[in-house]
């Protein structure tokens, strides 16, 4: 009976140290929020950006955005990647073409690009709703 | 009479003013039909092409130069007719424009040909001033592939799948440096009202 009895208590404490034990997020810098733009304005509401990436596939600019969709509803959308240089000039403006995509709801969506040369600098994706 | 006619002229610039021409957006989604459309050709390219340059030992053989390389043509074994060489134009294209490789065109060879006899055998041109033969670089790598389809059917909702697969061969060795693979699925369902 003793021993009943002390299980909800461990249970509880154990409970206790794993909610403490939760990793603060970070926020993100200010250069990785920029990088997301939003052609529909309602899609701001309906994602979270989780993480952005930048790496070098050689001397090319590569890139990932993790999202996340807050929404409990599957989210059909499209986006694109919007390259610039070191001066804020864009490259290639009619290079990419916006690729459809569906997010399950409460889902997450990685979406990967890469510099059409190794001129880029910078990068935007863009989001519209379908 | 008078008001018969009326009628006619009025009727007539009505039709024509139903036509209008506008301009569009070459890069949005097209998803008029299921049939392969620009989106699926631009989608296709722009896969194709992140692929290959962010493929580590592409990376590694394209840092120091830039490789020289042929386009054979792209089989088309879906049962549509698809111009399939426009997809590798514009993958070709993506590739110059990336600064990391070199192309040679073999659709233009006879007209070179063409020029290369005008400029050395038609007395017109100043031989100091004419090409020289047997300069031209030889390509070291080909880039091949196949267009697929799987179309399914069941009562009002059709389904198509296609796989455009493209490698990447050593002429010399043989060896195939790099493939891969774009998969794109369209399903459409048509109701009973509506479009």
């Amino acid at each position: 009976m003793k021993r009943y009895a002390l299980l909800p208590l461990v249970l509880g404490a154990l409970l206790t140290a794993g909610c403490a034990n939760k990793p603060v997020e970070e926020p993100l810098a200010v250069e990785d929020v920029a990088s997301v733009r939003y052609e529909t304005s309602s899609l701001s509401n309906k994602f979270e950006i989780d993480n952005v990436q930048r790496a070098l596939a050689g001397n090319v600019l590569r890139a990932q955005v993790t999202l996340r969709n807050k929404s409990s509803f599957t989210v059909s959308y499209q986006y694109k990647f919007r390259w610039y240089d070191a001066n804020g000039f864009e490259i290639q403006q009619q290079g990419e073409p916006w690729r459809p995509q569906v997010v399950a709801g409460k889902g997450e969506t990685r979406l990967q690009g890469l510099a059409p040369n190794p001129a880029a600098a910078r990068f935007e994706v863009w989001l519209r709703a379908e | 009479m008078r008001v018969v006619m009326t009628i006619l002229l009025s009727s007539a610039l009505l039709i024509g003013g139903c036509s209008q021409v506008q301009y569009g957006d070459s890069t949005a989604a097209e998803t008029l039909t299921v049939d392969f459309g620009s989106t699926d050709l631009q989608m296709i390219a722009n896969q194709m092409v992140d692929d290959l340059l962010a493929f580590p030992p592409v990376v590694q053989m394209t840092m120091q130069r830039r490789p020289v390389v042929f386009v054979d043509q792209v089989q088309n074994r879906t049962t549509e007719h698809i111009d399939t060489e426009n997809v590798t134009d514009s993958i070709r294209t993506k590739l110059i424009q990336s600064g990391k490789f070199r192309f040679v065109d073999m659709n233009v060879v006879e007209r070179v040909r063409q020029q290369f006899d005008f400029q050395s055998q038609s007395g017109m041109v100043d031989p100091a001033t004419a090409v020289a033969m047997g300069r031209q670089i030889g390509a070291e790598y080909m880039l091949y592939g196949a267009l697929t389809s799987i179309t399914k059917r069941s009562g009002n909702t059709r389904d198509v799948y296609y796989k455009f697969t493209l490698n990447l061969m050593n002429l010399e060795t043989g060896i195939m440096e790099w493939a891969s693979e774009k998969e794109i699925r369209k399903t459409k369902s048509r109701s009973l009202f509506g479009k």
